[in-house]
This record gives structure tokens, sequence and C-alpha cells, in this order.
């Protein structure tokens, strides 16, 4: 009998474990809801100053790096895409069971939609993040049709499927993910793309629409939560491409806020575009959202504003904030290696990569040798230790810090490195003489090159563990370009 | 309440513990209880029609029982004769209006749209109840044997009610014999509450049968449904491939739903009867049948095949009452053309194999062909399963018509060149899909195999291996089933097939 219930015990423990193995490569691991909902579980108790909940009009264009390093405000973008007032609803009173910020601030953008539920991925996106608790329970029941609450409660009937779309990235630690590491700090969400948008026309709209039903109560419920836990709270919208009709239910949520009084407030940030010194030609990605750039002419606005209207204080310099320190940092270097990746000239290029903790690889290949302008491609890459002159045919050199790590002709043929803890860089120079030799250069296992003819420059940032890109100056009649292509 | 469904997941183990913990003489009760409640998952007035049918069979035995105690004369054997004409006219009755009204409707307006008379409208809609001809089978089969003398009438309503409606068996059998299941379930208190094999031999069947249902028949579903729904898009090789996939997808889901069934009875210390034995490697469609839904092919055989004279009678009568039974047998799987076809089918190739098995016999043996090799078995066996699948295209097609074009496109609309262009992934199983069902269909061919060699099934089968094997086969199939089984919100728990016989 003891050997039996040791047995059972032995059994649904290895069952546990596997069954938690599975848990973690098969969960859904976005970044736009649910990663910002389980990270917001280890932010310290009563330490956010201001929360941001909502949809994406929040987490891209409400830049936290921004509040912090430049105003030192701890702000957390709360939200998820396509979030329902429901949703925002359920956020806030989890958000509020550990902080007590000075402000609350919920973005009003869906509060215009229609439905009582939205697609499978947002109810996904929007609860997945909950811990487990009668809460988690509630906003499942409020996003979900009956029939499937269940399957969306244990969460494991929705993303066993996904046995066909498993990359590298699902058996990594979560956090150690490419994106986790490079983009997503406190919930916001950054874009560096950029999609010129037509201006908003001046149009003044003073008529009201009734919000849906469902949303005007989740919108109530939350003014409600609140004020019972006396924290201001501002309803607003951020600038974007906005329909006259969705204004509407802007005034209608105006009204609303009125009937609350002191400590709930409305803004439509709308109109105010200009003022802030946003360009909607290059500082959106598309017609809601804004690319980090534009997020940071948003995000000083708004600081503004808050700072003004809140009590909110500067903890800049204070320790317990170091996780914010840490993303200013960062933030920096993402705003570092978009400035390489948007330079364009040679010489520029190379004296950006010049810092100590990036790998680069050159490598050159066609008959650069006769190239018109060899000299000068010659002198800008000696900086590096790199002597073209001494290259045979197709060449290749790893770098890091003014020391060449591997250069092609040498007795070895293969170099790698590993970089962080997921990344191998494999530089081959080549097999046999001169010509024949066909250098190759490979980030785990995918091989880059971005021209043919011509130099090209593959850049790891080792200390944000992110691949930078892999630039290529090409090779035209006789001379090689100085922008990159 | 679908035993793939999570509901299940949850009610099970909630009725198992529950019978275990509750005083032994009430298990019986618990056992109705949630049984009646297992059955109105579905709809609750479906209560009714199966409560109706227990009382009038449960009256029946008593009234037989009592006729029986008097002393016998013509008079009693003709009184006991309507009481059994009564209880299936009754329980026949319930069932012909409910499964075949619409068939004889449409069949009566057929008839009189040739004449020319204006069809009949029916007013309202009646709603197959889910397992109506498995409860009804069984209830009348009870009372048939205790006309027969071959069991006493049971005494206890509830404990008969709960024969009726036991539930791991109600909605798709096995049809259980009177005989086997009151007996057990009058002595369902003496059942040990920790019998270690018996729960984890339970567990087994249940974990093998989810894998069947979920892994394979759902998946297999997938090209099935994609090819015979647009099958007039589709040659030769595609209609076969669903054809073969569909015998795959009817058998796991079928055989599937008994293991389950069979597994969580086992589990409270009930043994029902095996209701498949590899029918796929049968040699001829007689032993086909002896293999495919024993308890469905014995029920006809005990209770209209031999009544009717069985093969104690001329060759013609033996091959009137072999059309018959399969003929009914047909009709009993659905009220359509196309089940009776199906059914017509099996009964022709038994009388034609009958028929041609002297020639046969002495072709092979003019031709020195040799019958105790692998070879011979193997053809045997291929000609079976072809055969079987012929006849399946009748029961998976919407009607007659599409049965037959289906048949006449597969010999007419040779296409072999989508073996290597690739378009067979896109018939809803794309490469990983079929990889996944090639790998579950080579564990359900190594089970079977073993199953046919040696008889024992995967439970007594790992019950034998070391303690790393079992649990490895264990584990597999469990997360086999978690990761590559077809449910969540995008698929709804996909019903058995055989729920709407």
């Amino acid at each position: 009998m003891i050997r039996k219930t040791v047995k059972i015990i032995a059994f649904f423990l290895i069952l546990s474990v596997l069954l938690l193995r599975f848990h973690q490569v098969f969960r859904f691991k976005f970044n736009d809801g649910i990663y910002g909902m389980e990270q917001f579980y280890r932010e310290k108790e009563n330490s956010l100053d201001a929360i941001f909940f909502g949809s994406s009009h929040m987490y891209v264009n409400v830049n936290t790096s921004v509040l912090w390093k430049e105003y030192g405000i701890a702000g957390y973008d709360l939200g998820g895409s396509e979030q329902p007032v429901w949703n925002s609803y359920y956020y806030v009173k989890e958000a509020l069971k550990t902080q007590k910020p000075s402000v609350l601030v919920l973005d009003c953008f869906t509060a215009c939609r229609t439905g009582d539920y939205v697609d499978e991925s947002r109810i996904i996106k929007n609860t997945y993040g909950m811990q487990l608790s009668r809460d988690k329970i509630d906003a499942v029941n409020a996003s979900s049709p009956e029939s499937d609450r269940i399957g969306y409660l244990l969460e494991y009937p929705t993303y066993h499927g996904r046995y066909g779309d498993l990359s590298r990235s699902d058996y990594r630690k979560y956090a150690d993910t490419d994106f986790m590491r490079s983009n997503s700090w406190k919930g916001q969400y950054l874009h560096t793309s950029v999609h010129s948008q037509p201006e908003p026309e001046p149009e003044e709209v003073t008529e009201t629409a009734e919000l849906d039903e469902k949303n005007e109560a989740y919108l109530r419920r939350t003014i409600e939560l609140a004020k019972e836990a006396e924290v201001p709270i501002l309803l607003m919208v951020v600038p974007y491409v906005t329909d006259p009709k969705e204004t509407k239910f802007y005034n209608r949520i105006a009204e609303i806020a009125e009937e609350y009084g002191e400590g709930v407030d409305f803004v439509n940030f709308n109109p105010l575009w200009e003022e802030m010194g946003l360009d909607f030609s290059v500082d959106y990605m598309d017609n809601c959202h804004m690319n980090y750039q534009g997020s940071e002419k948003f995000t000083r606005y708004l600081a503004e504003y808050l700072k003004a209207r809140y009590e909110l204080s500067d903890h800049r310099g204070d320790s317990t904030y170091q996780s914010y320190d840490t993303m200013a940092w960062y933030y920096d270097r993402f705003v570092y290696n978009d400035q390489i990746r948007k330079t364009t000239e040679l010489p520029d290029y190379l004296a950006k990569l010049w810092i100590p903790d990036y790998v680069t690889v050159f490598f050159i290949k066609g008959d650069y040798k006769n190239i018109s302008n060899y000299e000068e491609v010659r002198d800008l890459l000696a900086c590096y230790g790199i002597s073209l002159d001494e290259a045979g045919g197709d060449a290749v050199w790893a770098v890091q810090n003014g020391t060449v790590l591997f250069s092609s002709g040498g007795e070895e043929y293969c170099w790698y490195q590993e970089l962080g803890k997921y990344d191998v860089l494999t530089v081959q120079s080549g097999q046999g003489d001169g010509k024949n030799r066909i250098p190759q250069v490979l980030l785990n296992d995918s091989p880059h090159s971005a021209v043919n003819d011509g130099l090209n420059i593959l850049t790891y940032d080792l200390e944000g563990e992110s691949f930078v890109e892999c630039a290529g100056f090409a090779i035209v009649d006789g001379e090689m370009e100085m922008g990159k292509r | 309440m679908l035993f793939n469904s999570i509901h299940f997941m949850i009610f099970f183990p909630v009725v198992v513990g529950i019978y275990f913990l509750i005083p032994r003489k009430a298990r019986y009760i618990w056992l109705l209880v949630s049984s009646y409640y297992f059955y109105m998952s579905w709809n609750p007035e479906y209560a009714l029609l199966i409560a109706c049918s227990t009382l009038v069979t449960y009256v029946s035995g008593r009234q037989l029982a009592s006729l029986k105690k008097v002393p016998q004369s013509p008079k009693t054997a003709v009184c006991q004769k309507w009481v059994v004409a009564f209880c299936l006219a009754v329980n026949l009755g319930i069932l012909v209006f409910f499964k075949y009204s619409d068939f004889i409707l449409n069949n009566f307006n057929h008839m009189l749209g040739i004449l020319g008379v204006s069809q009949v409208r029916r007013k309202f809609d009646i709603l197959l109840p889910v397992g109506i001809s498995f409860y009804t089978f069984q209830a009348l089969g009870y009372t048939i044997d205790v006309y027969r003398g071959k069991v006493e009438a049971e005494k206890n309503l509830l404990r008969y009610a709960l024969f009726v409606s036991f539930f791991p068996q109600l909605v798709a059998g096995p049809i259980e014999r009177s005989g086997n299941l009151i007996a057990q379930l009058n002595h369902v208190e003496d059942i040990r509450l920790w019998n270690y094999e018996r729960i984890t031999g339970g567990a087994v069947l249940m974990l093998w049968g989810l894998f069947q249902k979920m892994v394979i028949a759902d998946r297999a579903a997938l090209f099935v449904d994609t090819v015979y729904n647009g099958y007039w898009r589709y040659g030769s090789i595609e209609l076969i491939l669903a054809t073969v996939l569909f015998a795959v997808q009817i058998y796991c889901d079928f055989s599937s739903y008994s293991l389950i069934a069979v597994g969580a009875a086992r589990v409270m210390g009930i043994r029902l009867m095996e209701n498949f034995d590899t029918p796929y490697f049968a040699r001829s469609v007689k032993e086909f049948w002896r293999r495919w839904h024993v308890s469905l092919s014995s029920w006809f055989r005990d209770y209209l095949y031999i009544p009717l004279g069985g093969s104690r009678c001329s060759k013609l009568c033996c091959y009137r009452n072999i059309m018959i039974t399969f003929l009914v047998s047909g009709l009993w799987h659905g009220a359509s053309w196309n089940f009776v076809v199906w059914g017509g089918l099996h009964g022709a190739y038994q009388v034609i194999g009958d028929r041609l098995r002297p020639v046969k016999m002495r072709l092979e043996d003019r031709l020195k062909i040799k019958r105790d090799c692998f070879s011979y078995k193997l053809g045997q066996v291929l000609t079976t399963f072809g055969l079987v699948n012929v006849a399946w295209v009748f029961f998976r097609a919407a009607s007659l018509k599409e049965a037959f074009f289906i048949l006449g496109r597969i010999v007419t609309g040779w296409n072999p060149w989508v073996l290597s262009d690739q378009s067979l992934y896109q018939l809803g199983l794309d490469v990983t899909e079929v990889h996944i069902l090639a790998v579950s269909l080579l564990a359900l061919f190594l089970v079977d195999q073993m199953k046919y060699k040696t008889g024992k099934t995967l439970d007594l089968f790992l019950r034998e291996q070391l303690l790393w094997f079992r649990w490895l086969v264990l584990f597999t199939l469990l997360f086999g089933i978690i990761i590559y089984g077809i449910y969540g919100p995008a698929f709804s728990a996909a019903a058995f097939i055989y729920f709407q016989f």
C-alpha cells in the first residue's frame, strides 16, 4: 500500500513538473497585453506614481522612459491590445490591490466601440496576464461568451495548439526573449518606423453620441472604483487621426466625467497636437500609433499636464527605483541603435559603431581593390584595425572595441562567439584561396548579407543583447557608395 | 456532456469521489442521480423519455415475472406475448416517432409527389434525443431476456432505472445485456473502494480512448470533412484517402467512446462488455461483424437473426435472415436510405461471399495458392478492408446520389499527380498535422496488432511492463492529448459520430 502511494505521489509530481514546463513553453507570450500585466506584479508596493490603462494608444504613445528620465515620474503602461473598457476596469482593480498611485489614467479610445465581446486574441491578451483570483474569473466572464469561458480560464485549451508555431524563443526564459529584452519596459511598446499620416482637419464637434451600454457601465464602474480608492482618475484621448464620429463619443465621456465632479477629469488631447509639436509626417508609424520620437513629444506634454494637476514627486536618485534607471539605460540604447540604423553615410555610420560593447563584423565582397574610392574606404576601415591592402579576395573581419578578433586569410577559416545567453555569431572566411573564398556571417543559423558586391557591416549590441542590423554599402560602376543600401 | 469535454473532466472525478465516500447502500442511488444529470445536460426534457422507457420495460418485466409464477397455460403464454408485444410497441413507437418520422414522412411525400397528390406537412420539429437507439435496445433486450427466462425481473425500480441509464454507456453503448449489468449493479455495495489495478486499468483505457478520439478521429475528420463537403472538386486519390481516413475516423471515434465507457465503469468497479476487437484485421466481412460494434451485432444476432431462424434453415432462408438483419441494422444507424444501402451492402457481401466460396476454393486449389501464408491472409484483410470502405462511402455521404457520384469519381477520376504536387496538404491537414496523424496511426496500429495477436488490451499489456515504460507510455498519451488533441475555444468539442444513432 505504501509503495503504491509513493508511486502515485511520484507520478503526480512528475506530471506537475511536465505540466509546468508545458505551460512555460506553450503559453502565449504577447507583449501587447500579457507581458505588461505579468511584469506589473513585480513592481514594489505603492511605488508607482501614474498608471496608464487601456489600448495600444496608451502603451505605444505614453513613453514611460521619458516620464522617468525627464520628470522622475514612475509610470506604468498597464494596457492590452484593443483593451475593452471592461478589461481596463479589471486591470484597474488588480492594480489598486498593490498600488496607490497619484493618478490613474484611462484611455477612452475603445469606449467608442460596440459589441459585447472582442476577438479571441484580444480576450487572451487582456486576461491571461492576470494572476488567478476572483477578479480574473470575473474578467474572463465579462470578456467571453459563456460557452468559451472555461477554456479561457484554464488557458491551455487555447494555447495547446501552438505546437506548429513554437520557435526558439518559446523555450527561453520569458523575460529573455528578444523583444522583451530590447523593447518592453514598464509596459511600454516602442516603435521605430515612420509612416506619414494626414494632419487632422480642425473640426468643431459639439454633439454627443451614446456609448454602448456595456462600455458605459464599465466606464462608470472604473470611475467609481477610483473614487472609492480615493485616487484621481484622468480619462484621456491620445492624438491620432480621428474620425469626427468618435469625437461625439468622447464628448459624451466628457459629460460622464463631469457628472462625477472632483477627482475625475477628461482631456481629449486630439486638438492639441500642434501645441505638443507633433508632426504627423514623421512622428507616427500608423494612424493611431506614434513612433518613439512622437511618443517622446506627446509624453513631455502629458507629463507637464500631470505635474500641474496631480501631486507627482520626482523620484530620480532614489535607489528604490533602480529598475527605472535600468529602463532608462535600455531606452537610451534602444534609441542609439535606432540612430545607427537610420545613419546612412559610411563615415558617420562607422563613427557610431565606435563604442566598446558592440561586436561588428565587416565583410567585403567583389572587386573592391579596383574601386575608384579605394583609398577612402581603406582609411575609414583602418580605424578599426582592418587592413584592406593585406586582404585578398572576399574578406571578413570581426572587431570589438578596436581589436580584430578574427580575420580571414589565417589558418582558421571559421570563428564563432557566443553573444549573451542565447545567440551565437559564426564567421566563416571560406575555404580555398583568393577569389574562391566565399565568406559567410551567421547569427545563430541565419546567414546575413546586405549586398553581394561591396561592404557589409553586421552589428550586435552585447550589452543590450540584441542584433542591431546588417548594413550594406554596394560597389556600383567601380565605386563604393557611401550611402547605405 | 461529451466525454472529451472539460465538463466531463470535472464531472467524472466528482462522481467517483462521492461514489466511494458515501454509504455503500446509497451508491446506486448516487449513480442513478449522476446518470440522469449526465443525460439531462444535453436536454433536461430527454429525461422524460428515458424515464418512460424505463417505466414501461420495468412494469413489463414485473408483469412477465408474475405471469411466470402462475401455472403455465396457453393463456398465460399468450398473455406473456402480449406483454412483450406491448413493451416492444411502446418503446419502438417512441424510437420510430423521434428517429424515423421525418424519414417516413419524406418517403411518403415522395410517393404522393409521384402520384401528383399534395404533400403532408408537419407543424412541429422533432429533435432526436441523444442515445435513444442505445438505451431503447438495452431496455428491450432486458424485456426479452425476462420473457425467455434468462434473467429474473428486477424488483427495485431505481436499480433497474440505473441499468437503463448507467451514464458511461448511456448515449453510445456498449449496449449491455441485463444478465451482465443488472447483476453487477445489484452488488455495487460490495465493490472495494481501493483497487489500484482496477482504477489504473480503467484510467488507462479512458486515456487511450481520449487519445483515439481527440488526436486521431477529430484530426482525420478535418481531411474527411474537407473532401466530402466538396466531393465534386476532387479526384480518385483525394476521395480514396478521405474514405480510408473516414474508416479510421469512425473506428477511432466509436471505439474511443466504448473504451472511455468501459474504462469509466471499470474505475467504479463495473465491467462492461468489449465493443470493438480490432475490426480492420478481419479477414472476411462476417468476421468484421464479429469484431465491430460487438454489443449491437450480438444484440441483432440474439434478438432478430436467431428468432428469424438464423442459419438453421434452408440456404435461402438463411440469406433472407442475413439481409433482413443487416437492413434493419443499417436503419438502426440512421433514418436515411444511405444507411439502409450500407447495411444491405454488408448483408450482400456475406451472401455473395458464401455463394462464391466454393468457386473461390476450387480456383485457389487449381492455381495451387497457398492459404497458410502471410500474404494470403494480408490479401484477405485488405480485401475485407476495401469492401468495408466501399460501404463506408454510403455511410459518410450525405445522399445516395452523392455516394454513387463519389464511387464513380474514384473509378474514373484518376489523378496520381496530387501525390507529388503538395495539394493534399491543402485539404485540412498541413504537413505538421499529417505527421502527427501518421505517428498516431502507427501507435494505433501497434496497440491493435498487440490486441489481435495476444488478446491483451493496453491496460493489461502495461500492467506487465516495467515502471519506466508504463509511465513513459502514460505521459506520452497524456501529453499527446493535451498538446495534439483537437479541442479548445477554436474547436468546440466535437461530438462523437455515433451519438446520432
